[in-house]
Order: C-alpha cells, then sequence, then structure tokens
C-alpha cells in the first residue's frame, strides 16, 4: 500500500521543508509548492494524488483563495475535491471567516501533527 | 412656499447655503452662485450634461439615483446625499444637499424645493485621511503579525521536529549531535524572532 500523500503549498521554504520533514518522519509522503500555481501544476501531473493539501493564503505569484477559485476550472476532475487544510498566519479577518466556512483553517504557529489529526478526521468522515 | 418654514430650515443650517427652485420659473437660485464660486459650471437647465463634465464618481450616481427614486416614486419630503464633485482644474470639492420638496398633489408633481448646500470638503478630506490612516494601521498589524508568526511557526516545528527524533531509538553518540544541531537551530529563530519583535516596536513607535 503506498503512503499517504500530503501537498504542502507554502512560499517560505524553511516551512515547507521543516512540515515535509515532520509529516516523512511519521510515515507520510509530502510534496511541497511554493505557491498556488505551482500547487496547480503538481495536482495535474502528478499519479499519485496528495491524500490533503495544506494551504497558506498569502502567497506571491498565485495566493491560496485564487489557488481555491482555480482548481475547481482544472479539466483533471480528481482534483476538485481534495480535502484543503487552510494554514494561516492571519487572524480572522473577513477572508479567513470566509474560506473557514468550507475548509478547516488552522492558524500559525501550529504543530505538524495537528494537521494529521485533522486528515485522519477528513478520512473518517468520508 | 410657507415662509416661515423656509426661514427656520434657513435657521437650522446657519452659515449655510439655501436655495430655493420654484419649477415654475427655474435658475437662478444659491446652488448656481455656490458651484461657479467653486469654479464648478452649473447650469439648471443642462444639469446631467454638467454632472458628467465634473466626473461625478459611480457612488455619487447611485446616491443620487436612490435619492430620486425615493423622491419620485416614494414621495419623500425629504433627501440628504453626499456628492462629490470635480471642478474643470480637476480639484475636487464635496458637498451635502439637503432638500425638502413641496408636493403637487393636484399635479401630482414636484411643484418646489427648498435645500442648503453643506461644504463638507474639509471634513471629508479628514475623514479620508483618517479612514486612510486607519487602513495603514490595520495592514501594518497584518503585516507585523505575519512576520512574527512566520518564524515563530519555524520554531514550533523545529522543536516539535526535535521531539519526535528525541522518541526514536539512536546510537547515543548520534543523539548528543542532532540535539545540538537542533538547538542551534531553535536559538536562531529565536533570535530572528527577537528582532521582527524588535522591528514592530520601532515601527509601532514611528507610526
Amino acid at each position: 500500500m503506498s503512503k499517504k500523500k500530503i501537498l504542502v503549498v507554502d512560499d517560505n521554504d524553511e516551512i515547507r521543508d521543516l512540515m515535509a520533514g515532520i509529516f516523512e518522519s511519521l510515515g507520510y509522503e509530502a510534496v511541497q509548492a511554493s505557491n498556488g500555481k505551482v500547487a496547480l501544476e503538481i495536482l495535474e501531473t502528478e499519479s499519485h494524488l496528495p491524500t490533503a493539501i495544506i494551504l497558506d493564503l498569502m502567497m506571491p505569484v498565485m495566493n491560496g483563495e485564487s489557488f481555491l477559485e482555480a482548481r475547481p476550472l482544472s479539466p483533471r476532475i480528481e482534483i476538485h475535491d481534495i480535502p484543503v487544510i487552510i494554514f494561516t498566519a492571519q487572524g480572522n479577518n473577513e477572508t479567513v471567516t470566509r474560506l473557514g466556512k468550507d475548509y478547516p483553517v488552522v492558524h500559525k504557529p501550529a504543530r505538524a501533527q495537528d494537521f494529521l489529526t485533522i486528515i485522519d478526521g477528513l478520512a473518517e468522515a468520508k | 412656499m410657507d415662509y416661515q418654514e423656509k426661514l427656520i430650515l434657513a435657521l437650522e443650517t446657519a452659515k449655510m447655503t439655501v436655495w430655493e427652485w420654484d419649477f415654475d420659473n427655474p435658475g437662478g437660485n444659491v446652488l448656481t452662485d455656490f458651484l461657479t464660486d467653486r469654479g464648478i459650471l452649473w447650469s439648471p437647465e443642462k444639469t446631467p450634461e454638467i454632472w458628467f463634465q465634473e466626473n461625478l464618481c459611480p457612488e455619487d450616481w447611485t446616491a443620487l439615483f436612490k435619492m430620486w427614486s425615493q423622491v419620485l416614486l416614494q414621495k419623500s419630503l425629504s433627501s440628504e446625499v453626499q456628492i462629490r464633485l470635480k471642478n474643470s482644474r480637476r480639484e475636487e470639492f464635496w458637498i451635502l444637499a439637503r432638500t425638502r420638496y413641496y408636493w403637487d398633489e393636484k399635479q401630482t408633481k414636484i411643484s418646489n424645493m427648498v435645500g442648503c448646500i453643506f461644504d463638507i470638503t474639509d471634513l471629508k478630506k479628514q475623514e479620508l485621511q483618517i479612514n486612510s490612516q486607519a487602513k495603514e494601521r490595520e495592514s501594518f498589524y497584518a503585516n507585523a503579525s505575519h512576520e512574527l508568526l512566520t518564524p515563530l511557526t519555524a520554531l514550533k516545528f523545529k522543536i516539535e521536529r526535535a521531539l519526535l527524533e528525541a522518541q526514536k531509538p539512536v546510537p547515543e553518540n548520534t543523539r548528543s549531535d542532532q540535539f545540538l544541531e537542533a538547538l542551534i537551530e531553535i536559538d536562531k529563530t529565536g533570535d530572528l524572532l527577537k528582532t521582527q519583535v524588535n522591528e514592530m516596536i520601532r515601527r509601532s513607535q514611528n507610526h
């Protein structure tokens, strides 16, 4: 059985590397994207799709919100429903509150293992 | 026209321009003088063209349409609207127009209007400045929290990684090296966080 894969989307290299490292040490496979555009490219080309996407909101090129708007337009239908967990340094502003109605939100800082609890919960709910 | 009512309105709005528009005898009202004094062309007979020429912003059009619809459809007896105007030199003016309407029930039309124009340009500039300062402050705090939370997040992850490493069965001599490496990294992130906090304090003091 293949490992569960998590896509970490964050423009901060250090945060991304640390998260990916922790996930890998806990038996998960981690792929990284530095913005929403790179994340979409990965999702549209990867053969083994991730179980969940951890998404930062403030990113250059394509931010988290734009990624969420662009994803349903992708011709690859399988990527439309991959669970997304928002990981943000923003407080509960208008954008976070609005997105929080559709996606779980984790505020920075957090433990990487908190995401695994959410991902397991999402898998059980399916 | 009830002269007493007009007088009361004029007194209530002391220091303001009071104008009267008699539909049977349009033109020559005080509004014309008020606007021409500020370099804004105005002619009651050519009102729509003047609004367009003076580049009224869309919000103001919305406010005006709302006001007119209230007056004409709901037969409101009074209205209040803030209007932004620009003259030919592109200078911006704000006016607050308060108007009372007198309906001719027999002819089902407005017979007279009496109103006052407040020049709220200075007030509006102050309000815009306050709003802009508030936005700047909001953006500063949003950026500051982002700048602080990013190294703090890295710090938390490094601690989490060190704790996970500590739980792994590894030879004793390699464990101390790994711990040392992890502590050095945590220390560096702590320094970065300290720099960010100091920078935020410095900037907030200059604000």
